[in-house]
């Protein structure tokens, strides 16, 4: 296997030259939020991952579509690996957000719509991996897997749209949510400007992820290929 | 009281932070484990294919 390419190496410095960026914004350039004091900082992380998660869901879902059609391998590298880095920010954007909500609504967790929906994706796509790892036949497992990453989407905007439609203690970042939403804050300039930055240098990281983990998936193939040469 | 003091949540900001560092670092982490031991195992059976056509 070739080593990273210079595009994907230089991408990935800018992604980690973004991301000091971003947290020097989280922690010095937006203010201090007066209510919920330094915890509400966490909001910026929190929102920024689980819109990674479910931007990697998508992802997962279109080139699910698109390898059922065409039957070509690199959709597969691309759903599995955003699968994979999708569910990886779910969990690093739930557990911040549980983090955030013991000193606001004096709890870690409550079965409110939005938080019960994103646990339910979240174990959908813990299912996915559990399935791709559980069928031993190549093709029958990516024309599965595919399947279900089509159908497990349907997880991914009742969680967006959870606090929009439900009555919830979960306040809404864009748009108006329920007023019995608790947590909920008006966000100065620099507020705006700190979690649109976040928004895009998590952007960036999942796509320098992704590159990464496709490549990883590759050579995982060329190995198993190999393998099957040697035993055979 | 009509004003209300800050809070002191600086100890969950913390917490919240420590959380996304070992999930995210553990991820790369993961991700170079596993390229480098897919690369290791792949050197060592193109050299046992090798030496087969060999003999």
């Amino acid at each position: 296997m070739e080593p990273a390419s210079r595009n994907l190496r230089t991408l990935t410095y800018i992604s980690a030259a973004l991301f000091l960026v971003s947290l020097y914004m989280v922690f010095f350039y937006a203010p201090l939020e007066v209510v919920m004091g330094q915890v509400q900082r966490v909001f910026y992380y929190h929102v920024s991952s689980l819109w990674v998660g479910m931007l990697a869901f998508l992802v997962t879902f279109i080139v699910g579509i698109i390898y059922l059609r065409t039957g070509n391998l690199k959709w597969d590298r691309i759903a599995v690996g955003s699968a994979e880095i999708g569910l990886v920010f779910t969990i690093m954007g739930t557990a911040g957000g549980a983090i955030w909500a013991r000193p606001i609504w004096n709890t870690w967790w409550t079965w409110d719509p939005r938080l019960t929906t994103t646990t339910i994706m979240l174990l959908l796509y813990v299912a996915y991996l559990m399935l791709r790892q559980g069928i031993d036949d190549p093709e029958r497992r990516r024309r599965f897997a595919s399947v279900y990453g089509i159908v497990a989407f349907v997880s991914v905007p009742l969680t967006f749209f959870a606090i929009r439609i439900w009555r919830t203690i979960h306040p809404v970042v864009i748009g108006t949510g329920d007023p019995e939403a608790e947590g909920g804050f008006n966000m100065t300039p620099r507020m705006v400007q700190t979690l649109l930055f976040s928004f895009f240098t998590f952007t960036l990281l999942y796509i320098t992820l992704l590159w990464h983990r496709v490549r990883l998936e590759r050579l995982s193939e060329h190995m198993a290929a190999l393998r099957a040469k040697f035993v055979s | 009281m009509l004003f209300q003091t800050t809070p002191d949540t600086s100890s969950y900001l913390l917490l919240g932070f420590v959380i996304f560092g070992v999930v995210g670092i553990g991820f790369v982490l993961s991700i170079y484990v596993r390229m480098r031991n897919l690369r290791r195992d792949t050197k060592m059976i193109e050299e046992l294919l090798e030496d087969s056509d060999k003999h």
